[in-house]
């Protein structure tokens, strides 16, 4: 009961703890008159009032509650009493009932006993004689199995006989039925040995055979090479329409071998491209040899548990020997290939070979057959780049021959036009022999995307080395070789000339560009590669220099020629006064202003040094400086040259050109008036030869000024021709300078 | 390092020079002049080391006309010149036979051309072995003259396109062979009957100007032209030049090996440079036969073109040439040469 008091220590002695056993009613009275106010007292005597009530109604309920049940347990344990009586009678006759059925079953099973044990033996002698029967039966079912070729069935039932037969031997008949049945065993023995020596029969077939031969006991070597053996008759099978496709391939017309079966014939006659061989090769011998693999492994390994060395080396030397003859025959065909211009096929056809032999090689680890297809693609990979940088070297060489015959002189077409021909022809085919090498390092082919290695080697090594280096370097020992000396046809040095500037320039980059963008290589584009382009680079600027010299100096030749003909030719001492410019002078302007235009159509303008704005009107200077001729002694003439030349520079004849139009102009120019002075050293001149010389001279200067870098150059030429002539004049009177003029402009 | 060069001026022009030996140990040149108008002269300058590194010069009138080529004796004071003559209204080019004396030049008789060969008279040489004829070259033919007589003792049929142009014309120093050139073609001729024994088509790729065979080994011969390269031949396989150079910027004029030390050769140029080469691979010498074949210096003193250089005849590092101006110039072996040589 929960009360004020309640937190009253309890455990000791407290008589006012209300809900204690201690407690005592007066003892707690007492206190509370004591401490309690009145009020308190009433509302504690009316509190405890209403308490005793509740406990009360409390206690009313739960006798209420309980009572019903008591009465029933009290009827219960009156009613236990009367039965435990009458059980106990009955248990006592159940008793007496169990000792007597006890009895009489041990009577029965008495009585049984020796039945029983008469039925279990005629069982046993019932299913020895079923046994019997069965073993007795066994020929005929052997021979009936036989009969149907269920050689399977027969296998199983002789097998599961066996064991009596050879336990029960030692009794006649049983030896008859054993001996018999080895008989009918042999047979089969022998009927599945002769599907190892039939050709047409399919593996699956021959695998079952060996399974079932193994069951019956025949030594396992043996059936390796027994299969291994029928295996390679069918598989050589397949190689000789390998071999006979190659020759086919070769070029050989000899017709197919007589005798063959018709679904060989075709085979034999007709041949394949290689894809289509790679194909048949794929489906007959690469299929045919995993197939084999496989069932050999099944058969004689797997089935084995620990695997047999010697066995699996018999597989090995077996597909070795197999695998590299069809290797050499791949090989020669796709050799073959090589001389076609189709390498997306050829790829595509190695790349077939290529995922066939690694899912062979997944079979025979141990083999490494991926490395030697490997081999095989990487020595295609490198004829088909030989033979693309031999067809790039016959084009070449074809296009340089055109460009020879079509600069035929005279030539009237265009220059630039004939360059961007040759350019675009290079590039052209540049891009159509990377367009097929591409294929080799293409993502799609399986042996170039899993084998980083192989795609370098094909891009770097083979592609941009072999083919684009060499090609870039037999151009330019071509071009040195054949066309950089100083005869030919200087029109096409010129346009070599340009063509290696622009190699060097652009060319050269956008061919390696090019090449980055068809493989697709940019990452791989390392340094290395840099440093041979820049090689080539250096290559190519040499020969442009040289060339354009080479150029310089021939057509400077082809001029002189005609200048050396003129003077060469003429009798000086007795010619007639000069009423014209001679023809050859004119023809020398024109030619030269051919050459002008020519260069002028490849090459810059170039800077001229500027002397005067009037310069191709100005008087001679030789006129002036020897006044009137025919005063001068010859000492003061010689002295008055050597003076001269104190102030102006050497001239370098054959110096170093500019690839700009003036530089090379000025070049041939020199060449061309060195070559007329140093014949007029040599000739002896007459009065009127001076002065022809002297008009030539004049006219000359007339059209050369504006092709030079800078005119003092041809000044002091033509003035040393002159006062050359002079020199060697018998009677050296010059023609009045007006005359000179008169004459020159008539011209 | 290079002596500074000694310098000559002659009042006239001159093509021609030539080493003079006359049996002294002097180092004598002869320099022929070239004027159609004032009267010609051939000097002789003789270079004296040990006392005043100057020359000494004496001239010799030569009344005949300008000289277009000269040549000297190997033993006797003889010399030869070529010269063009005026007449009337024309002119003709014959050559002579001097003996030089001390203070004159006695003629011996002219060489005339004989009509049925040809109209000049280019050069002369005299058989440098025997010394006991020359060979004329008549337009691009070769007559052989006897030395004592002047007679013509045979002639040569050369098949040649331009007569003019021939200018390279040498005997080889066992006097068994003639070399010359018609325009890019050289020829050898065998010196008994004068036929042609080998011929190399377009030698040079144009006019061929000079050549000299190898003192001391007879059968390489060297070449000069147009071209501007000098080049290299060994007889006994004329497909190509064993050594082929090309320094020079205009024609070379003159190419001539050092009388003592073969792997020197020097050429000369109408771009008025003299280069001094070492060609050591084609020399007898065994030893700097390892040696590059270079262009050890160019000396350019000369202004206008050079058309003759020389060896000074008993001194094996010095060496003159003449150019067209009259500028005689007389230059060294470099010393770091001469002594890589010597040591």
């Amino acid at each position: 009961m929960a009360t004020n008091d309640d937190d009253a220590p309890t455990g000791d002695f407290d008589p006012y703890n209300i809900n204690s056993t201690d407690f005592n009613p007066d003892l707690y009275l007492q206190r509370v008159f004591k401490e309690y106010r009145l009020t308190e007292i009433m509302d504690r005597e009316q509190q405890i009032h209403r308490e005793v009530q509740l406990l009360d109604s409390e206690m009313q309920r739960l006798v209420y509650d309980n009572y019903n049940k008591f009465i029933s347990a009290t009827d219960t344990i009156k009613k236990m009493k009367t039965d435990f009586q009458t059980m106990e009678q009955e248990m006592e006759s159940l008793v007496e009932n169990m000792s007597k059925i006890s009895v009489y079953s041990g009577n029965v099973s008495q009585a049984l006993h020796k039945r029983a044990q008469q039925v279990a033996n005629l069982n046993t002698t019932s299913t020895l004689l079923n046994r019997l029967q069965r073993v007795f039966e066994l020929p005929e079912n052997l021979r009936k199995h036989k009969k149907s070729g269920q050689f399977g069935q027969a296998v199983v039932l002789f097998t599961s006989a066996e064991s009596i037969l050879s336990q029960y031997s030692y009794i006649a008949c049983f030896k008859d039925i054993h001996t018999e049945c080895l008989q009918i065993v042999d047979e089969i023995k022998a009927k599945l040995l002769e599907r190892f020596e039939d050709r047409h029969v399919n593996v699956k077939d021959l695998s079952e055979a060996v399974q079932l031969l193994n069951s019956l006991h025949e030594p396992i070597e043996k059936l390796c090479a027994q299969y291994l053996e029928q295996a390679s008759i069918s598989l050589n099978g397949d190689l000789e329409v390998l071999v006979r496709q190659v020759s086919l391939a070769k070029g050989d017309t000899s017709p197919a071998p007589s005798g063959l079966p018709p679904e060989l014939h075709l085979l034999y006659s007709t041949p394949m491209d290689v894809q289509q061989f790679v194909d048949h090769s794929c489906n007959s011998f690469l299929g045919n040899i995993s197939l084999i693999i496989a069932s050999y492994a099944q058969l004689f390994v797997s089935g084995n548990g620990q695997v047999d060395s010697s066995i699996m080396e018999q597989q090995q030397n077996f597909v070795r020997s197999l695998i590299e003859e069809y290797f050499k025959l791949v090989a020669e065909r796709i050799e073959v290939e090589n001389r076609v211009n189709n390498t997306e096929i050829c790829v595509k056809a190695l790349d077939k070979t290529f995922r066939r032999i690694q899912a062979l090689n997944n079979l025979l680890p141990q083999m490494d057959l991926n490395s030697k297809v490997y081999e095989i693609i990487q020595q295609a990979a490198t004829n088909k780049t030989s033979y693309y940088l031999d067809e790039m070297k016959q084009c070449i060489v074809n296009k340089l021959g055109e460009l020879r015959h079509e600069l035929i002189q005279p030539f009237k077409g265009s220059l630039p036009a004939v360059l961007v021909n040759l350019e675009a022809a290079i590039l052209e085919k540049v891009k159509h022999v990377l367009w097929e090498m591409r294929h080799f390092v293409s993502p799609d082919v399986t042996f170039a995307s899993s084998r980083a290695q192989f795609r370098s080697f094909t891009s770097e090594h083979l592609i941009k080395k072999n083919l684009l280096g060499q090609f870039i370097n037999f151009l330019v020992d071509t071009m040195r070789s054949e066309y950089c000396d100083f005869g030919g046809n200087p029109l096409v040095q010129l346009v070599l000339s340009k063509l290696c500037l622009d190699l060097r320039h652009s060319l050269i980059r956008q061919i390696f560009r090019m090449c980055d963008d068809a493989i697709e290589t940019q990452t791989l584009a390392s340094n290395r590669l840099a440093t041979d382009v820049s090689d080539l680079v250096r290559k190519v600027d040499q020969l442009s220099e040289d060339m354009l010299q080479a150029f310089v100096v021939r057509a400077g030749d082809v001029i002189s020629n005609m200048l050396r003909k003129s003077v060469d030719a003429r009798n000086w001492v007795s010619c007639a006064e000069p009423r014209n410019v001679r023809a050859v002078m004119k023809r020398v302007v024109e030619d030269l202003t051919q050459l002008d235009m020519n260069i002028g159509e490849l090459y810059e303008e170039g800077s001229r040094r500027e002397r005067s704005s009037d310069s191709s009107r100005r008087t001679y200077p030789f006129s002036q400086r020897w006044g009137p001729p025919s005063a001068n002694t010859e000492c003061s003439l010689m002295s008055n040259l050597n003076f001269n030349k104190l102030f102006t520079e050497k001239i370098e004849i054959m110096s170093k050109v500019e690839p700009n139009r003036i530089s090379v102009m000025t070049g041939i120019i020199k060449i061309s008036l060195k070559t007329l002075l140093e014949c007029i050293r040599l000739k002896t001149f007459g009065k009127f030869g001076l002065q022809q010389v002297q008009v030539d001279a004049h006219y000359l200067h007339l059209y050369l000024w504006r092709f030079v870098q800078d005119e003092q150059v041809i000044f002091a030429l033509l003035d040393e021709i002159v006062s050359s002539a002079i020199h060697r004049c018998l009677d050296p009177i010059l023609m009045e300078q007006s005359v000179v003029e008169v004459i020159s402009d008539r011209g | 390092m290079t002596q500074a060069a000694l310098i000559q001026g002659i009042e006239l022009h001159a093509r021609t020079l030539v080493p003079y030996k006359n049996g002294s140990d002097q180092n004598t040149f002869l320099v022929g002049t070239q004027s159609l108008r004032s009267e010609n002269h051939i000097h002789r300058l003789t270079f004296d080391d040990e006392i005043s590194n100057s020359l000494d010069k004496k001239s010799y009138p030569h009344p005949h006309g300008e000289i277009w080529h000269l040549a000297t004796h190997p033993e006797s004071p003889l010399i030869a010149t070529c010269f063009n003559r005026l007449s009337g209204d024309g002119c003709c080019k014959r050559g002579a036979i001097f003996k030089m004396r001390d203070d004159a030049l006695d003629l011996q008789y002219e060489v005339s051309p004989p009509a049925e060969i040809g109209t000049e008279v280019r050069q002369i040489q005299f058989e440098p072995s025997t010394g006991k004829s020359f060979a004329a070259l008549v337009d691009c033919q070769v007559v052989f003259h006897d030395l004592d007589t002047g007679k013509v003792s045979q002639s040569s049929k050369i098949e040649a396109k331009n007569t003019l142009k021939t200018f390279a014309f040498g005997f080889s120093p066992p006097g068994d062979l003639l070399a010359l050139n018609s325009d890019s073609t050289l020829r050898g001729l065998d010196t008994r009957n004068l036929q042609e024994c080998w011929c190399v088509p377009n030698a040079h790729t144009n006019q061929i100007r000079s050549l000299d065979f190898n003192p001391n080994r007879p059968n390489v011969l060297a070449t000069s032209g147009d071209d501007c390269s000098v080049k290299f031949w060994d007889l006994r396989n004329l497909e190509k030049p064993v050594v082929s150079m090309r320094h020079h910027s205009h024609w070379v004029w003159s190419v001539r090996y050092n009388p003592y030390y073969d792997q020197l050769v020097l050429t000369g140029s109408s771009d008025s440079k003299v280069h001094l080469l070492r060609v050591a691979s084609v020399s007898s010498d065994e030893a700097s036969q390892e040696q590059e074949d270079v262009l050890l210096e160019t000396f350019d003193d000369n202004e206008d073109s050079i058309y003759c250089t020389e060896w000074a005849p008993n001194d094996p590092w010095i060496f003159a040439s003449i150019s067209y101006d009259g500028r005689l110039v007389v230059n060294r072996v470099p010393k770091e040469e001469k002594f890589r040589i010597l040591c």
